[in-house]
């Protein structure tokens, strides 16, 4: 199990693209990956669930990732929130 | 009922919609819960995989019509709430409740979904409680599934209706947006939400605004929407009626149908001497085969809406994309592509989106670009990959000084290099122009003019910056007037410096599309007029009565007026005999 910090950086906080944007991402990773924030955890290939995170700007969330490709699945995890969930850029 | 009920809205949508209200309530749905014996909750769970699965097909080819109808950045929208429908986490934990609680499927998923909607409900983020729209146009559509509820409004209407309601998703847009609707009028979902942009995509007249719906306004009851002026009027009385039934039929009569009956789209005055018309397009959409087949090129492309269908900035492919399909679609007619022109305020997260207390005298258009480099340079290179083959210019908004034009010609010559290196062709002569439309440009054009390959007049900007008054603030509207002789002087002015540098001029405002106006704008020598495509057959028509060489001599007779009544008297004279054809009146 791996447990990591993550912040959401990007202004107009986790809304529907960037959530779309990390379900997908953990989608392709066969652990279980988690969001927690506070007393709630979400699973993050749930897209409502995600989004029921109501996250804003400037939150800071605990990823944990279980299975097999864990160290995989948490990095791009975490590459993800820390490109404010660009494309490209 | 009182008459004539006159209400200020929004304008989110252009044009003048006359129809019958029908108000459309947020569905209030009777859910009961209901005890299921353990034998029959295979049933349940069986309705709710039916309803889930039909529904995901529904929003599927939604999103296909909307790919045809208006192109894939716009279709994006639909993405997240496909997302939402084949969540399968919470569709089985919806099954899980169903057995755990013996109870009927519908109850089972709201309650389910209430959890989620509570959450983001207490959210104090405006931007992350639009989430809930997303998630309310699902659980709608699985609802009034399960619960066999037909969509009976989607038949359409058997005569012109305006459909008001808090707001309406993208979705049930797409399935009102033909059959007989005419118009929107939402409490909800301004110019720059995905709502507006279908809307606008489609053509139908849309207005936001606070109409008492359901108190004021019934089902039933006649509207007006002007979404020009924006205002709605309840009840209208037949005077009313007639003035709007006739601006309708003067400016929008039924946008696509007025460019689908066109034959052409030559502007060429009585003397021979032709004024170029083009197209200002927001969004991709049903304009463009029309405007293709008449010949018209795009004189003002506004980049924006890939970023608000998106609410984030597109990367360099996904504007390539765009930006191609467009030029190759029109090729080889011109295509004018502004690059972005968003207000700091309106911008996101990347680009640390600012609290300015004057917005309109801040942080925008060249501004923002300038200052985020990053997206600029993807911005103008999938420009300059998407400019051949075809016909690209590149447009800059909001020039105030030359140090911008030159910033950005360094920057497309940086780029161009390295396409070069790279072996990706570009159209090596593709031309860059600057909007005029802050004075100080207007007023340096003289030198501006030796810097780019054209000048593009943005009428609206230009009077309000002019005149100090915010066009939208009704407080000073008596001064936003683009016939105020000091607007008219930094038009002339700008017109002198191109012609003299021997570039040509577009007037591209809400102005160019004024008949009114036509003489006194082909007086002073602008090469080319662009506007709403719906105005284009009439401004056409138009042209060809005024003849140039009048039209020369009655711009330097408006330039001597003195004040924006005389302008204004002066204009309204020439439009008469223009329209009668009277000899030589006119110009006197």
């Amino acid at each position: 199990m791996i447990e990591k910090q993550v912040t959401v950086n990007n202004k107009l906080g986790l809304h529907a693209r960037p959530s779309a944007k990390v379900v997908q991402t953990a989608s392709k990773y066969k652990s279980e990956i988690y969001l927690i924030k506070g007393p709630m955890t979400v699973n993050v290939k749930s897209m409502l669930g995600v989004m029921a995170l109501a996250a804003e700007y400037g939150t800071e969330l605990t990823l944990r990732v279980t299975g097999e490709d864990e160290k995989e699945a948490a990095q791009a995890i975490v590459r993800l929130f820390k490109s404010k969930f660009r494309d490209a850029y | 009922m009182r008459e004539n009920i006159r209400i200020k809205a929004v304008p989110v949508s252009r044009g003048i919609a006359i129809g019958r209200a029908q108000v459309m309530r947020d569905p209030s749905f009777q859910i009961v819960r209901r005890s299921i014996p353990a034998g029959r909750l295979k049933d349940e769970i069986d309705r709710l995989d039916t309803a889930s699965q039909k529904t995901i097909a529904e929003l599927e080819s939604t999103r296909n019509k909307a790919v045809r109808a208006i192109g894939e950045p716009a279709a994006n929208i639909f993405d997240a709430q496909i997302m939402i429908a084949s969540d399968s986490e919470f569709h089985d934990s919806v099954i899980e409740r169903i057995r755990r609680d013996k109870i009927n499927a519908e109850y089972a998923y709201q309650e389910t979904l209430a959890d989620t909607i509570d959450r983001l409900e207490r959210s104090k983020d405006p931007y992350l409680r639009q989430m809930i729209h997303d998630i309310r146009a699902v659980s709608e559509r699985m609802l009034s599934l399960m619960l066999g509820i037909g969509d009976g409004d989607r038949n359409g209407f058997d005569r012109p209706t305006i459909l008001a309601g808090r707001i309406f998703s993208p979705g049930q847009v797409m399935a009102y947006g033909k059959r007989n609707v005419v118009g929107f009028l939402t409490e909800e979902g301004g110019p720059t939400s995905h709502m507006g942009l279908i809307i606008r995509s489609l053509g139908i007249p849309a207005v936001m605004g606070d109409f008492g719906i359901g108190e004021v306004l019934t089902t039933g009851t006649e509207v007006i929407i002007d979404g020009i002026n924006g205002e709605v009027i309840i009840n209208p009385d037949a005077e009313t009626m007639q003035n709007y039934r006739r601006m309708r039929q003067q400016k929008q009569r039924h946008p696509l149908n007025v460019l689908r009956r066109a034959r052409s789209l030559k502007a060429i005055c009585r003397d021979g001497r032709q004024i170029q018309l083009a197209a200002n397009l927001e969004i991709p959409g049903t304009y463009e085969e029309h405007l293709v087949r008449l010949g018209v090129g795009v004189g003002l492309y506004r980049t924006e809406f890939l970023y608000f269908a998106k609410q984030a900035f597109p990367d360099e492919e996904e504007q390539y994309r765009a930006y191609s399909r467009i030029v190759e679609r029109f090729a080889p007619l011109p295509v004018t592509l502004r690059t972005f022109d968003l207000g700091g305020d309106k911008y996101a997260d990347h680009l640390g989106g600012i609290h300015e207390d004057n917005p309109a005298l801040g942080w925008r258009g060249i501004r923002v670009s300038l200052d985020s480099k990053k997206f600029y340079q993807s911005q103008l290179r999938a420009m300059l990959r998407a400019s051949t083959p075809g016909n690209l210019k590149i447009l800059i908004p909001m020039v105030s000084d030359s140090s911008e034009i030159v910033a950005t010609l360094d920057l497309i010559e940086k780029i161009k290099r390295e396409l070069k290196r790279s072996r990706i062709a570009f159209d090596e002569h593709v031309r860059v122009g600057a909007m005029i439309e802050v004075p100080s440009a207007a007023l340096c054009a003289d030198y501006l003019a030796e810097l780019v390959d054209f000048f593009s007049i943005g009428t609206n900007d230009l009077v309000q910056y002019t005149m100090a008054a915010d066009r939208s603030n009704h407080w000073v509207s008596k001064y936003y007037n683009a016939t105020h002789p000091a607007v008219l002087r930094l038009i002339q002015m700008t017109i002198q410096a191109a012609h003299e540098n021997g570039i040509p001029v577009t007037v591209c405002g809400e102005a160019a599309g004024q008949k009114e106006l036509a003489p006194f704008f082909i007086g002073l020598g602008v090469d080319e007029l662009s506007m709403s495509p719906t105005l284009l057959p009439g401004m056409a028509q138009w042209i060809s009565a005024i003849n140039s060489v009048d039209a020369k001599r009655f711009a330097t007779r408006v330039m001597r007026l003195t004040n924006a009544k005389k302008v204004q008297r002066a204009l309204s004279e020439a439009y008469d005999y223009v329209k009668n054809q009277k000899k030589g009146g006119w110009l006197q």
